[in-house]
């Protein structure tokens, strides 16, 4: 097929490219009895994210599969939209409304809905909004046998079935394709961003606590390190500036221009980023894992506290780089931080092997056997996910 | 059987299995109209225990279900084929609770309220809570993805809970999520919570807490008419407002309630909201005031604010305690428990009355307006011969009507036995059989829990021996 010379992911090529132009296309390329696994692509933000393609794979482009649909109810706070709608077309049709959805995770503008769900990670609005999952009250999804199954439904609440919503994000779209959302949206509230400097880590966090203890509710809440200067990034709403300024007996400087907010978004996934890891972990252990990934030597560090996230970024510079894979690899094995999880989000340098996901759980025969029974034959995204599923 | 009781004493002891008559009946119900006797009850004490339970009970091909304070609202926690119930009573420690890292380690017999108010000695609290909270546990809770008047602006359980460790229904124990935000691999845990008893056992459970509001005020607004009062909420949230509470009480509930707990409601309204925002102080005056003018706007005849805690209790404890009030009215209640979207709220409430009205039987309504989740409560007395079929007939039409409307059958009680009849409504066979797959996953293979939330064959007839089981729903009931 022309133009498969032009994808790749991790080093490896796609034996074909798929660009199906309809619902009925894309089943059929679904149904197909070749022998590749799919690898289904929404805004093509996150690619890096999973291991490597396992045996021959197919590059399939979701762009044009579905009628781009947005049906937004603002009375209801809901909205219904084809998972191939970017987050930027849908922010723009919720804005009209004064609303949005509180999802907005790096270079966002691109990224597809469908995409976003798949991959499940958040942004800085997460410190008040949860992970993108808490928006979701229903989804469509293409199974592996080119069925296409739904649960949950359009309203705010709802127990009726399993939540497999919950299932499907975050799964890469190894047991399924998601092809329609209904999202819970909120008002868009007043805020600005301020930045505080502070001199250490340490001095930061504290503050981050203080606020959240005495119930700012800061919609982002991020502490940058980079370059030897420590930064705390705060977007509040105009009723809690002056207490937090008092809370804090800090100075609160105003920025007006987006610019920190998107460098908290998107560190580590701008063009010179070569290595990117997340860690989740228990508020306790934040100020341990940040001393011990500073001592990796990362450019820049990026501490989201009330969502227990870090983020450690590695430019182009090779000798950094191979200190610090060695290093996240004997850092997983701390029992310091045998509960945090570490993800290698992205890692452009090939020739490092490192496994993305980290060590197995116990219930890992378990998400085995649920891939088993939704994919039997890896016919989605083989491989790439943890433990080779 | 005499041979599994046997083999279930020797691994709980004695004096934990159940399996004389008189001894099974309080296991026979939850807090609906269905019921079946089980054939034995056990309390294992831990994951170990409850490991070789479910093995035993896949030996002796008898079917298991688990069963946490029995306050649930579908027939969950019923027995409906028979077999073992297995009891969370003596599962009730709280392990830990760590203030640092604002989580809770508890055991899933602890009651909802008492993880509340070891949590608070911290300044934190525990956000879900279902107005069972006396006495329902977190187990349950768990199982049933549970909400309460609070869970609109915070969210239901499964937004509060990190992990859990389960016994799976093939007798594996193992963590599904754990202490962190964020766990490898597929969300297992988001996938167990709301799977009704399905799927396996929780034995170890660890949740968020929140630290306690800064400030909280309460306030009621009265108003003439219910319509009135459904356009203000739907005026209160497209306002930009998400309230930490948004609840409508119509006459019939506060007259009950106020005659049976004095709590101050207005007894000559139509239809009240009670309507709670929290936060920091300067910021809940502005949230109150905005509240209140579109309140206003929509006809309310007063705007009454809780002036101290023990006010603000009062009101609560109407709302709690309302459907227990509602004894003093009728013999018998039938809750339900739909949701539609905001919008039709107005319409959907003048589709119930009419449907109530034809049926003959007066309906009480309380419930989370601010979600569009309707609780309506119909009114009748068993004692009539026919009047029990009826009631479940106009239940039957209420959900139908809900779900037509864009909605659904449940918003926070599950389907449960009571409704899983009714998912054809929502859901085409292949969605169907796309759920029982994750049965199959965890090794469900039909004895787990069965004839819950999915619509099942044979076997899974009318179980309830229906007017002695509505009048045991009597004035414990919550929603």
């Amino acid at each position: 097929m022309p133009g498969s010379e032009l994808f790749s992911v991790k080093n490896k090529q796609a034996t074909e490219v798929y660009r199906p132009n309809s619902l009925e296309n894309l089943v059929q390329i679904v149904k197909n009895k070749d022998d590749l696994t799919l690898l289904p692509i929404g805004g093509g933000t996150q690619l890096e994210l999973g291991e490597r393609p396992e045996g021959k794979f197919a590059a399939l482009y979701l762009e044009r599969a579905f009628p781009k649909k947005i049906e937004h109810e603002p009375a209801d706070l809901t909205v219904l939209v084809s998972s191939n709608t970017t987050l930027q077309e849908l922010q723009g049709k919720l804005e009209k409304a004064g609303q949005r959805v509180p999802i907005d995770p790096p270079n966002s503008e691109n990224a597809t809905i469908g995409g976003i769900l798949a991959v499940g990670i958040g942004g800085p609005l997460q410190s008040r909004f949860g992970p993108p999952r808490d928006w979701v009250l229903g989804m469509s999804v293409l199974r592996a046998d080119g069925e296409i199954v739904r649960a949950g439904g359009r309203v705010v609440k709802n127990v009726t079935g399993y939540d497999l919503m919950r299932l499907w994000c975050g799964s890469l779209g190894t047991i399924g394709i998601i092809t329609e959302v209904a999202l819970r949206v909120t008002p868009t509230a007043t805020t600005n961003d301020y930045s505080v400097t502070v001199t250490n880590f340490s001095e930061a966090k504290k503050m981050v606590d203080e606020i959240f203890i005495k119930d700012i509710r800061p919609e982002c809440a991020d502490i940058l390190i980079k370059n030897g200067t420590h930064t705390l990034f705060l977007r509040l709403s105009d009723q809690t500036q002056e207490i937090t300024q008092t809370i804090l007996n800090q100075e609160l400087i105003r920025e007006e221009e987006k610019d920190l907010y998107l460098q908290a978004r998107d560190l580590g996934f701008t063009p010179k980023d070569e290595l990117t890891i997340r860690v989740s972990c228990t508020n306790s252990s934040l100020e341990f894992i940040v001393n011990e990934l500073q001592q990796l030597h990362p450019d820049s560090l990026l501490v989201r506290p009330l969502a227990g996230l870090i983020r450690a970024t590695w430019e182009s510079n090779n000798a950094k780089k191979v200190d610090a894979s060695s290093g996240i690899a004997s850092l997983r094995e701390k029992n310091e931080v045998s509960d945090a999880i570490i993800i290698i989000e992205r890692s452009l340098d090939q020739n490092m092997e490192i496994n993305t996901w980290g060590l197995k759980n116990t219930s890992f025969g378990l998400m085995k056997k649920i891939k088993d029974v939704y994919d039997p034959s890896g016919r989605f995204n083989k491989g790439r996910y943890l433990g080779g599923i | 059987m005499l041979e599994l009781t046997k083999k279930l004493q020797r691994i709980v002891g004695k004096e934990h299995v159940l399996y004389k008559t008189e001894d099974l009946i309080p296991y026979e119900m939850d807090g609906t109209v269905e019921r079946n006797l089980p054939d034995l009850v056990v309390f294992p004490s831990c994951a170990k225990e409850i490991e070789e339970i479910v093995q035993l009970s896949k030996d002796f091909e008898v079917p298991i279900t688990p069963r946490g304070a029995g306050t649930g609202l579908s027939g969950g926690a019923v027995a409906a084929k028979g077999g073992i119930i297995v009891g969370m009573a003596r599962l009730r420690k709280i392990l830990e609770i760590d203030p640092v890292n604002r989580i809770a380690i508890v055991e899933p017999g602890v009651p909802n309220i008492d993880l509340t108010s070891s949590a608070a000695k911290h300044g934190l609290f525990y956000a879900p809570d279902p107005s069972s909270q006396k006495a329902c546990t977190i187990g349950g809770n768990i199982a049933e993805n549970a909400g309460g008047p609070h869970c609109l602006a915070l969210g239901v359980t499964t937004n509060h809970v990190l992990g859990m460790e389960i016994v799976t229904a093939s007798g594996e124990t193992m963590w599904l999520g754990g202490k962190t935000p964020e766990s490898a691999g597929f969300d297992l845990r988001g996938l167990f919570i709301g799977s009704e008893g399905t799927l396996g056992i929780t034995t170890k459970i660890i949740v968020k807490l929140l630290p306690l509001p800064a400030s909280v005020t309460t306030m009621l607004a009265i108003f003439n008419n219910i319509e009135d009062a459904c356009r203000a909420v739907s005026a209160i949230i497209q306002g930009g407002l998400i309230p930490a509470a948004l609840e409508l009480i119509d006459k019939v509930t506060l007259q009950a309630a106020e005659a049976g707990l004095n709590c101050g409601y207005p007894p000559d309204a139509e239809a009240v909201l009670l309507i709670e925002f929290d936060g920091l102080e300067q910021v809940v005056e502005k949230q109150i005031k905005q509240a209140e003018e579109a309140c206003m706007d929509q006809r309310a005849t007063e705007i009454r604010k809780a002036q101290s805690s023990s006010e603000r209790e009062m009101l609560w404890k109407g709302r709690k305690g309302a459907i227990g009030a509602l004894g003093r009215i009728a013999p018998n209640y039938y809750i339900l428990d739909g949701v539609v979207p905001r919008s039709k709220l107005v319409e959907t409430m003048l589709k119930v009355s009419e449907i109530s009205d034809r049926f003959g039987f007066p309906v009480a309504n309380v419930f989370h307006a601010g979600d569009g989740n309707l609780h309506p409560n119909l009114l009748f007395d068993e004692r009539i011969p026919g009047t029990t079929e009826k009631v479940l007939q106009a239940g039957a039409e209420i959900m139908s009507v809900c779900v037509a409307a864009g909605g659904t059958l449940s918003g926070e009680h599950g389907v449960g036995y009571e409704k899983q009849r009714f998912m054809p409504w929502l859901y085409n066979e292949t969605d169907i059989e796309n759920m029982r797959s994750v049965r199959t996953a965890f090794g469900n293979l039909g004895m787990f829990n069965p004839c819950k939330i999915l619509p099942e064959g044979s076997g899974c007839g009318e179980i309830a021996n229906i007017p002695k089981a509505l009048s045991a729903a009597g004035p414990d009931a919550w929603i």
